[in-house]
């Protein structure tokens, strides 16, 4: 039996899809037997992000109405071993779909691989609703800007009336030098409002552009920071006990020296 | 040229960050703080709002708690989630505010726990109050023997400096002065055993005796109150002189004492 964790954030374009992607594909590298399941049904992103759009057969909703079968749906990924997306449909919306039916879903996935990732769509409607059916576990994605706060820590209120109990939080998007300066709130600012655990903190990187640009997730590039930051928390999913590294702030000599070198670390 | 692109943004970071830090204790307050105190309260708003029957559920079941214990009047309560207002005039932290006004204390049945619990707290104030008596005339007591203590402590000093007189000016005397003068307890007590003999001896009357016995329980007392007076002497290091010669002045004085009531 797997894990089902569900990534979800509130507030639209703070980085689920990336993170749903890059998480799986670091999960994959791992050695585990990862599922991605896009529920933004009518908005379907994560198939493009990971590269695959053109491989698309069968959706989500096929599978519920039973126009096929699960095994039909499912893209198996051609560079990660044992990854695969279930994409989401283009023309129906969320509402096509409940909450039993998805939960039913998600148990036989769960039966097959060791990690289900769901990507939530933004919004606390029905899309939200139909994510977070069946899920175990629950990672909130925020960034340092206040709407996105506040948009999670509804989100964060709504999980917690759920079965899901302690979500755990990713902050995206961090720019060390605006921390510094004092102009956007630091990672322990975002911890104290939204009272809980910390998974995770990815600084902003050009390289996610590019590597979307792509199609290929941020975690083939060695020296992508925000690469090492998601292959840090896919680490802490598996079980590891290793201390958040927020940017701007690593220890050690080296990497302090080359923060007086670099332009916007 | 990348390496003195790198070196240039080197040097001119190290300069802002030299201003920086000039300028770090001026700076007004940075747009993050400003945020951080926006969301705070925004925060709290939201999650008090989250569900429109929350307030009304909180108001009926504080209204039942109170309605065992007093009579209130139902239409006129009022519960209400609102904000404090801060010095400045901006809105603070959440408060909730209930206005209930009451009409009667309650005196049926619910009244019967309310008797039990108030009788319960008057006993428990009676024995807090007897409980501070009692300490406060224990306190007294003991301010009254420290004075005692004093008291003798300040006779035992003039005592010591009538006997460095006596010394000085009247040695012959010192023979005079009879044996059983210079004395330690044992003998002391057997003196007393003497004493006591002989008055028995000299048809004595009860009177005398009782007067003796008297004496004897004061004496007692005093013993023991010195033994204390040693010890803190002892500790104070106020009065240097030794404690030998003043038990026996005072054994001295109460034994002229005695001899005197003969």
């Amino acid at each position: 039996m797997g894990e089902v964790i569900v990534i979800t954030s509130g507030k639209g374009g703070v980085g689920k899809t990336t993170t749903t992607a890059n998480l799986g594909s670091a999960l994959a590298s791992a050695g585990k037997k990862v599922a991605l399941v896009d529920t933004d049904i009518g908005l379907r992103n994560l198939d493009i992000v990971m590269g695959l759009e053109n491989r698309i057969v069968f959706n989500l909703v096929d599978v519920i109405k039973e126009k096929c079968k699960l095994r039909q749906a499912l893209i198996k990924h051609k560079k990660f071993n044992d990854l695969y997306l279930l994409p989401a449909a283009q023309t129906e919306d969320k509402t096509t779909v409940t909450e039993e039916q998805m939960k039913n879903l998600i148990e036989k996935l769960k039966a097959e691989f060791d990690y289900v990732l769901i990507d939530c769509p933004a919004g606390i409607e029905q899309g939200f609703k139909n994510a977070i059916a069946g899920a175990d576990r629950a990672l909130v994605v925020t960034t340092a800007e206040i709407s996105s706060i506040r948009d999670a820590d509804r989100i964060i209120g709504l999980l917690e009336s759920s079965s899901i109990k302690n979500p755990e939080l990713i902050v995206n998007r961090l720019r060390p030098s605006m921390v510094r300066r004092g102009e956007m709130m630091d990672v322990d600012d975002i911890v104290d409002l939204l009272s809980i655990d910390l998974i995770g903190v990815v600084p902003d990187d050009e390289n996610i552009i590019i590597q979307t640009n792509k199609g290929e997730p941020v975690i083939t590039n060695k020296k992508a920071p925000s690469g090492k930051a998601y292959i840090e928390i896919s680490r802490r999913i598996l079980g590891e006990n290793i201390e958040v590294t927020v940017p701007g702030k690593e220890k050690g000599f080296f990497a302090k020296l080359k923060r007086l070198f670099k332009k916007d670390s | 040229m990348a390496m003195f692109e790198n070196i240039g943004v080197f040097f001119k970071r190290f300069m802002q960050n030299d201003r920086k830090e000039l300028l770090a204790e001026n700076t007004v307050s940075q747009s993050k703080d400003t945020a951080k105190d926006r969301l705070h309260i925004v925060l709290m708003q939201d999650r008090a709002n989250v569900s429109a029957d929350f307030l009304e559920m909180m108001k009926e079941e504080i209204i039942e708690v109170i309605k065992k214990y007093i009579v209130v009047d139902e239409s006129k309560i009022d519960v209400r989630l609102t904000n404090e207002e801060n010095e400045d005039g901006s809105i603070g932290a959440p408060l909730l505010r209930a206005n209930i006004p009451i009409l009667n204390i309650r005196n049926d049945l619910k009244g019967e726990y309310m008797y039990n619990t108030v009788t319960h707290t008057i006993e428990n104030v009676k024995n807090d109050v007897e409980n501070e008596e009692d300490q406060e005339d224990q306190e007294t007591e003991q301010v009254k023997e420290e004075n005692l203590e004093e008291q003798e402590k300040t006779e035992t000093v003039e005592e010591n400096e009538n006997k460095e007189n006596q010394d000085n000016t009247v040695e012959a005397q010192v023979e005079d002065i009879p044996t059983e003068d210079v004395q330690t307890e044992d003998t002391q007590i057997e003196n007393s055993q003497e004493e006591y003999d002989d008055e028995l001896d000299d048809d004595v009357t009860f009177d005398d005796l009782l007067k003796a016995a008297e004496e004897e329980e004061e004496r007692m007392k005093k013993e023991s109150e010195e033994d204390n007076k040693k010890e803190n002497q002892k500790e104070e290091k106020k009065v240097t002189k030794k404690s030998n010669p003043n038990t026996t002045n005072k054994k001295r004085k109460k034994t002229s004492k005695t001899k005197k009531n003969k």
